[in-house]
């Protein structure tokens, strides 16, 4: 190597230096800006990382979720990835239709534990133990407060989204996710009336969500959507004093649902028959709806494509079976038992030898 | 075989010291109807309530069996027929099964919470137990709903005069509203409780009354709208009143509810004031001072002349009177004692 490459190796060392130098101070003054820079890891990291999340959870982890039948893990999973959708609030739009749906689904998981005390002091009243059954009420109770704080949570999405329920008009309801997501909102802000009612607390569930919902759902198709439209609606005129339009009938509108219903194979409008029923102290009817829908189940499998929302109503009018079984006999509805009542009449064909002759 | 006799033995003593213990058993254990008048019925509000008080009626010996009814007449109606052991009705309603208690929703007697609220604890004393009875039946207990406020389509209608000719939304089995009602020289529009929102909501009639517990669940700021007003007076005070057949239940069974109900009172408030923190600012009519002045002498007259037909009872209107008077003794009426 001569002196000329070494010194021409030199200058191109100190201009590469220089380069590295340079491109150093810039990344240095960028990173000084953006690495220190919150909205910099919100705007450019977090955002779209919330948007695909959001994406995938809409088009993807909903529709799945809704095919299955395992009512206890989508209700886990609300529980579990509620907090982590709903952050990516902070740094894009709030996934507001996700919040109903998680809402929706946690509240569920709070109502199931506030059930196994509701039962846990149907039986303390029957063994007549007072402390067991005060302890157990008060136990329903706390569970029912959380029930209505998350289901009341999903319908504040839902009139963040879409505005409030029984406006002068409909909010634009342009695809079947829109709609659907408008029904089970509504269904929440029914559901938190209620949990909160049980509960006996007051968390400041608005009282007019019943007059809201029964007017929102006209918004809807009501043979698309299996009936429930109607049902929810002719459920609030059967409850709510004084909202049953002149020349209308709840129970005729109920019965008519709760075919609909099992044409579509998504048996939703049972559980709101079967509500309005046992409301209005119709036992005999409550048990009817329970018997039909055990029947409906076992001949006719779901809709695949809502199977969750069919599974969905099992598991309430299995809840309003357990209750009625608790009372009457001390236990929940037996296994295979859903269906079938304590006090139903055995019917056998087999024909029984007469013994006399043997004794 | 000794063994097992002493086993047997110690397995009879456990169970009946356990029964001892808790103070239950089964065979003294008196099974009682509970007919509870709730406009929603099993899943309303005032039935959710009552069943909290099972576990107690249990320590008591009462193992009430409950039963919603969504029409208050039919519920009083059964209570009568013997088909309820016991019931819960409004103050109104309770009026015909003891007229002392049934008093308290006197019109204009009780002109704010910290008057009833006194009326409540006086009476739940056991000394006041002998005002409970009424033959067979007696009041086991009243819970506050609160004031019971005049609604108007238009705010205009700002004092009692302005309300001559108007349609009234007005309870027709109470006497007392009917008197009032046309007292004012209003008219008067037959309603229950199930139609009256409803009618005055779409306008078919200028004004109704309404405790503001039902202000938002029957959407009552729809008739209101925009020039509509809530008229800042207490008519009177609401309350839900527990009736039993006395004969049916253990001794001193219903100063026990009584002494129960009296625990629930703040938690009925804090419902109530959430309520009426509910109703638009905006629509708070306040009439002037000179104004209640006069409404209040008005409201007078119609209790006493009410007393005197025989509506409302002599001692009940004495004993708010005095409420009134402890405190605001200066008031002219205490020096009068007219109640």
């Amino acid at each position: 190597m001569n002196a000329a490459t070494a010194w021409g190796m030199q200058v191109k060392n100190i201009g590469t230096i220089k380069g590295l130098l340079k491109k150093g101070a810039l990344l240095t003054i960028v990173s000084l800006q953006l690495v220190g820079c919150q909205t910099f890891k919100d705007k450019v990291v977090y955002a779209p990382a919330g948007d695909v999340m959001q994406l995938l959870a809409k088009e993807h982890t909903v529709p799945y979720m809704l095919g299955t039948e395992d009512l206890a893990m989508s209700c886990a999973m609300s529980e579990a990835l509620s907090p982590l959708l709903m952050a990516f609030g902070r740094v894009t739009s709030t996934p507001e239709q996700l919040g109903v749906m998680m809402g929706l689904s946690a509240g569920a998981c709070e109502d199931q534990r506030a059930l196994e005390h509701e039962l846990r002091y149907l039986r303390a009243l029957s063994q007549l133990r007072p402390d067991e059954a005060e302890d157990a009420l008060i136990s329903q109770k706390r569970h029912l407060v959380d029930a209505a704080k998350r289901q009341y949570g999903a319908y504040k999405h839902l009139v963040s989204y879409y505005g409030e329920p029984g406006g002068e008009e409909c909010p634009d309801l342009d695809d079947e996710f829109d709609q659907f997501i408008w029904m089970v909102g509504m269904l929440s802000g029914l559901q938190a009336l209620n949990s909160e009612i049980q509960s006996t607390s007051g968390i400041g569930v608005p009282k007019d969500i019943a007059s809201k919902v029964e007017r929102g759902t006209s918004c809807l198709d009501d043979e698309q959507w299996w009936g429930a439209p109607m049902a929810m609606k002719a459920a609030i005129w059967s409850m709510l004093p004084g909202a049953e339009p002149q020349g209308e009938n709840a129970w005729e509108r109920l019965a008519a649902a709760q075919t609909k219903g099992e044409d579509a194979r998504v048996r939703l409008p049972n559980v709101l028959y079967a509500m309005a029923a046992f409301t209005n102290g119709k036992n005999d009817l409550v048990k009817d709806i329970i018997r039909r829908h055990a029947d409906q189940v076992k001949k006719h499998p779901a809709n695949p494509e809502y199977a969750l929302i069919d599974k969905t109503a099992t598991i309430q009018l299995m809840a309003l079976s357990d209750r009625l079984w608790t009372e009457n006999t001390g236990h929940r509805t037996p296994m295979g038992g859903f269906g079938t009542f304590w006090d139903d009449k055995k019917e056998s064909n087999v024909e029984v030898l007469d013994l006399d002759d043997l004794l | 075989m000794k063994l097992l006799k002493n086993i047997k033995a110690l397995t009879v003593a456990a169970t009946v010291s356990t029964a001892a213990l808790s103070g239950v058993a089964q065979a003294d254990m008196m099974k009682r109807s509970f007919c509870i008048w709730d406009p929603v019925g099993a899943n309303g509000p005032l039935y959710n309530v009552m069943k909290s008080a099972k576990p107690s009626a249990i320590k008591w010996g009462v193992d009430l069996e409950l039963k919603a009814y969504t029409d208050e007449k039919i519920a009083a109606e059964d209570f009568k027929a013997g088909q309820c052991d016991t019931v819960l009705l409004t103050g109104t309603r309770a009026r015909e099964f003891n007229k002392f208690t049934g008093s308290l929703e006197a019109i204009g007697a009780l002109p704010s919470t910290d008057e009833m609220k006194m009326v409540l604890n006086t009476i739940v004393q056991p000394k006041a137990a002998k005002l409970m009875v009424n033959g067979n039946y007696e009041v086991a207990g009243i819970l506050p709903a609160g004031a019971i406020y005049l609604y108007t389509r238009d705010r205009n209608i700002d004092t009692v005069e302005e309300l001559q000719g108007k349609k009234v939304a007005t309870l027709d089995y109470d006497k007392a509203s009917m008197t009032m009602v046309r007292h004012i020289g209003a008219s008067v529009v037959g309603s229950s409780t199930a139609n009256f929102a409803g009618k005055f909501n779409n306008g078919s009639v200028d004004v109704a009354y309404a405790p503001a517990v039902a202000y938002t669940p029957l959407e009552l700021y729809k008739g209101l709208g925009e020039n509509g007003g809530v008229f800042d007076f207490p008519l009177s005070q609401m309350n839900f009143q527990i009736l039993i057949h006395v004969d049916r239940f253990p001794a001193g069974y219903g100063q026990k509810v009584r002494d129960y109900t009296s625990t629930r009172f703040e938690e009925a408030y804090k419902i109530v004031e959430t309520a009426e923190a509910e109703i638009k600012e905006s629509y708070w009519v306040r009439p002037s001072p000179e104004n209640m002045e006069g409404y209040s002498k008005m409201l007078q007259e119609v209790r006493i002349s009410l007393r005197d037909e025989g509506v409302y009872d002599a001692k009940a209107l004495r004993l708010m009177r005095k409420v009134r008077c402890k405190k605001n003794p200066a008031n002219a009426e205490c020096a009068e004692k007219r109640e």
